[in-house]
């Protein structure tokens, strides 16, 4: 029988669906990347019911689909690679540079004539001697909220809340890797995490760093659809998303210049730059060239924090909130399968 | 962004010389509107002729410049 532990997950890490909904090919689907927990893809159903018309009977008895959607989430251990393939999914607008086998990609906010994120497919199974009805392909699959994590030296954490149209395709002659093929990536620590802000841009603060925390949400809507069927047909930013949030923990009280920043009667505008880097060809920067925090103090053990968050603003440099240079393998990302 | 005449067909591109190989773009596309479109520009290649809402995009990538014969193409393009 089928079991937790057995249970993996494909995609195609530099694919992703040339038309919202239409399946990638199988043969494209062939990344596994090590997840926490068997989190099964769930189908949501709404169902209509005659219980608001006369029908003789007490209660309401005739219930018929009316439209289908489904969430599947994604727990990892942090790794350059899980991460540069969530953010082009999630914000779209991705040039890459470089020559095998060292890529920069360059991922900025979407472009304000964009409406729908990039979506792509994936397949899940068990992955047992006999157990190839428990294979199915997830299609029109887009990442609602990206969150990653780092406490201290411990490896970073990241969780991806993800939407499919609605759809179950078996896929019983798919061939899953063996364990010994899980796709090699490059896992983050905490101390990969290197933290500048200030109105420079320059000041360090990493020695200073206790936990730090990046949410991005896509505010994923579907908008009402007549189209045929009943799957959902589209899936669209959410109005003013995406959005960035980075909260820091740092030992550090009211006299460090962070609060000062924050308390100012015209609180100073500064400068985040987080980078995780592993070696000078795999690494992750995150800059926000123009941002306001917000400082506050707590206590910690024998010590004293602040928990600072940093309020993003966009900016032109940065062609919104925020930009991420994501030093990979990846000769590019988000080609269109099949 | 340089305005596009979207009545030109094709411009022809060039890789910038001493700048990273860009291998690939993100445009907005006449035929994909509210998504996302990319273009993968050969590895080896220098010269290309693309249509011109990929030269925009090429061009503002830093990676590539309009050719001369075709920057009467681009209103206002670099």
């Amino acid at each position: 029988m089928g079991t937790p532990a057995s249970y993996k997950w494909l995609i195609g890490s530099t694919k992703s669906e040339g038309n919202f909904g239409v399946a990638m090919a199988p043969t494209d689907l062939t990344d596994w990347y090590k997840i926490k927990e068997a989190d099964f893809a769930a189908m949501d159903t709404v169902f209509e019911s005659d219980d608001d018309e006369i029908n003789g009977y007490v209660g309401g008895t005739l219930l018929t689909v009316q439209e289908r959607k489904g969430t599947v989430t994604r727990k990892a251990k942090a790794s350059i690679e899980f991460i540069t393939w969530a953010l082009g999914e999630m914000l779209g607008v991705v040039t890459t540079t470089g020559a095998t086998p060292n890529y920069i990609q360059t991922i900025k906010w979407r472009n304000v004539c964009s409406v729908n994120p990039p979506s792509f497919s994936l397949i899940e199974g068990e992955d047992c001697t006999g157990q190839t009805a428990t294979f199915w392909l997830y299609k029109g699959v887009v990442i609602q909220t990206l969150t990653l994590e780092f406490n201290g030296k411990g490896p970073g954490s990241l969780t991806l809340a993800l939407m499919h149209d609605g759809s179950e395709t078996a896929q019983p002659s798919v061939v899953f890797p063996v364990p010994s093929a899980a796709f090699a990536v490059n896992k983050l620590f905490g101390y990969h995490l290197t933290t500048k802000l200030g109105p420079l841009g320059t000041e360090d603060i990493t020695p200073l760093l206790r936990t730090w925390k990046m949410t991005i949400n896509n505010g994923i809507v579907a908008p009402p659809s007549m189209a045929a069927g009943v799957l959902v047909a589209e899936y669209q930013y959410g109005p003013k998303n995406p959005k960035i949030d980075v909260e820091i923990t740092l030992k550090a009280n009211k006299g460090h210049a962070i609060y000062g920043y924050y308390q100012a009667s015209t609180p100073t505008v500064v400068k985040h730059i987080s980078a995780l880097t592993i070696n000078t060809n795999r690494s992750i920067t995150l800059t926000q060239s123009s941002c306001i925090v917000t400082a506050t103090a707590k206590p910690s053990g024998n010590e004293v924090n602040l928990d600072v968050k940093v309020m993003e603003q966009h900016n032109a440099t940065d062609g919104g909130p925020a930009a991420f240079v994501c030093k990979t393998g990846f000769a590019n990302l988000l080609t269109p399968s099949p | 962004m340089a305005e596009v005449d979207k009545t030109s067909a094709k411009v022809k591109i060039e890789r910038v010389a001493g700048a990273d190989p860009v291998t690939q773009i993100t445009y907005i596309s006449s035929d994909r509107p509210d998504g996302f479109s990319y273009w993968y520009p050969e590895p080896g290649k220098t010269a290309f002729e693309v249509p011109a809402e990929i030269a925009v995009a090429a061009v503002e990538s830093g990676g590539f410049h309009v050719t001369e014969d075709s920057r009467v193409k681009l209103k206002g393009g670099k």
